[in-house]
């Protein structure tokens, strides 16, 4: 049970961040943590440590993530939940050395909403390298798919998040 | 090529993808360890699956067994016919009865107009 606090401890944000950015539900994000917790503890004999525990335990929660859009599908849910920066339970780091000129927390909220309108393989993809910043062979390891898989997930992305924040430029 | 930064052709504003970051409810663990209390143990839910298998499995041996010995005891009984009738009819037409009218109480004499002491 100690080891399952440290696990939650230490990834707890960031499992938070994945389901809270692919399901855009804080309960339901609450609950698949949670769960992705239990199931870690349960697997967690069974884990041989090859791709790192953060990326393990990422890939529990991106699972669960991916039954529960599948599960949408069909219960017809929406996608797309209020305005992130509502909630206090989400935190916003600014990025250091930003045009202050320009409203980056605005910009954050834009770019969240957009990144909520890719299909559900790129954004999972997106928000595995660009907001939990995970090196592409983690991907691998976390998304179960071979490197050039990931690339052009995240080349496609890039392509519908240009087309949608055309004006933005680059 | 593992730092998210040094893509070159990504735009600028795509990291602000990484501003935003969700913070576990509170009460996470608690919630966590409720769940686990609450799950049957593991050995448990191994075990029930070849038990499982194995007893449905048991069930169809046993009843393809069951079924085939009812269907061979059917036709064992059909292909002799003449013993069922002859212990109906006792080989002599009586279906069991004995036809001696001695034997049976108040039989033919009781007809006869006879005085039976």
């Amino acid at each position: 049970m100690a080891a399952l606090e440290q696990l939650h401890e230490r990834f707890g944000v960031a499992m938070a961040t994945l389901a809270r950015s692919m399901l855009r539900d804080a309960a339901e994000a609450q609950d698949v943590v949670e769960e992705a917790l239990v199931r870690a503890h349960e697997a967690g004999p069974g884990f041989r440590g090859e791709r790192g525990v953060r990326t393990w335990v990422l890939r529990i929660t991106a699972n669960l993530c991916r039954d529960r859009l599948r599960r949408r599908k069909f219960t017809a849910g929406s996608l797309d939940g209020p305005a992130p920066l509502d909630d206090p339970a989400l935190r916003f780091d600014p990025v250091a050395g930003w045009d202050e000129s320009l409203d980056q927390r605005a910009m954050a909220v834009r770019l969240d909403q957009a990144i909520a309108k890719l299909p559900v393989d790129q954004r999972e993809a997106v928000i595995l390298r660009h907001r939990l910043e995970m090196s592409y062979e983690d991907m691998c390891g976390a998304l179960g798919v071979p490197l050039g898989t990931v690339k052009s997930r995240l080349a496609r992305a890039l392509v519908a998040l240009r087309a949608d924040l055309g004006d933005w430029g680059d | 090529m593992n730092s998210v930064h040094d893509d070159e052709q990504n735009p600028r504003w795509l990291r602000l993808a990484a501003t935003l970051h969700a913070e576990p409810a509170p009460g996470t663990m608690a919630r966590v360890r409720a769940r686990l209390e609450q799950r049957e143990p593991k050995w448990l839910i191994w075990l029930a699956r070849p038990v499982t298998l194995a007893a449905s499995a048991g069930l169809l041996v046993a009843s393809t067994w069951f079924g085939a010995s009812l269907v061979a005891s059917d036709s064992r009984d059909s292909v002799e016919p003449s013993t069922l009738a002859s212990a109906l009819l006792d080989d002599d037409g009586s279906f069991g009865l004995s036809l001696d009218g001695a034997s049976v109480p108040g039989g033919a004499g009781a007809d006869s107009g006879g005085v039976t002491p």
